[in-house]
């Protein structure tokens, strides 16, 4: 199952903090996100719009990078740790 | 090695124990930030830092090294706390070891600077009139 994690102001907007999404083959990230919107009866703005990074196993990516069956992709909203 | 705590660090204790034994170092610069009583013109009664974990201590860490190949400093120590945190209270502790003092206060500074910017914490601020996260770097 492919992993998909929510943070924050995303996370709250979608009402729902992770959602597995059975992939049988490596699919665009866009792609997936697309999938996981349509899974999750979230909009898809909600979860893919330009304010938004991703990461993919820990590691910032774009959205033609490719998601694997097993792979967590995380939606970040602009981060604000610090002071 | 940079950590991820909920309780509150002691910046004496970390600084000892970064400098435990270093006879080179001749100075430290020190960064703590403080949950802020304002913002936007009102009281925040508390903060909340949520992050994604394991990503998160990740880049505190690749962060770390960063610093000590960019900037010529003799080590150096991100610590930032998550969940509520009460207004006044720590929030990041950075704490950057030098021979002389010019590289540790640019490391810290920068430390700090791309901590915003790369770390995925994300804060949200509580006021009596409502709460909101805060999606921008002043």
């Amino acid at each position: 199952m492919a992993r998909l994690r929510l943070f924050a102001a995303v996370r709250e907007k979608a009402g729902v903090d992770a959602l597995d999404v059975a992939l049988a083959e490596p699919l665009p990230l866009r792609d997936f996100l697309t999938l996981a919107s349509e899974k999750a009866g979230v909009a898809l703005p909600v979860i893919m719009n330009n304010s938004l990074l991703y990461a993919i196993n820990g590691n910032v990516r774009g959205l033609d990078s490719p998601v694997g069956p097993s792979d967590e992709v995380a939606v970040l909203p602009p981060m604000s740790g610090g002071v | 090695m940079a950590r991820i705590q909920k309780e509150d660090f002691d910046a004496a204790v970390e600084i000892r124990r970064l400098t435990a034994n270093d006879y080179r170092v001749g100075g430290i610069v020190t960064f703590i930030g403080v949950a802020r009583g304002e913002s936007r013109g009102e009281d925040i009664v508390r903060l909340e830092f949520e992050c994604y974990p394991e990503m998160a201590e990740k880049e505190l860490n690749r962060l770390e090294e960063e610093a000590r190949v960019r900037f010529d400093i003799l080590n150096c120590l991100v610590i930032h706390r998550v969940g509520e945190i009460p207004a006044g209270a720590n929030i990041v502790l950075i704490v950057v070891t030098s021979v002389h003092r010019a590289q540790a206060f640019d490391a810290c500074e920068w430390l700090i600077d791309e901590l915003k910017k790369r770390v995925p914490i994300w804060k949200k601020e509580y006021a009596h009139s409502g709460a909101w996260w805060v999606e921008d770097h002043p």
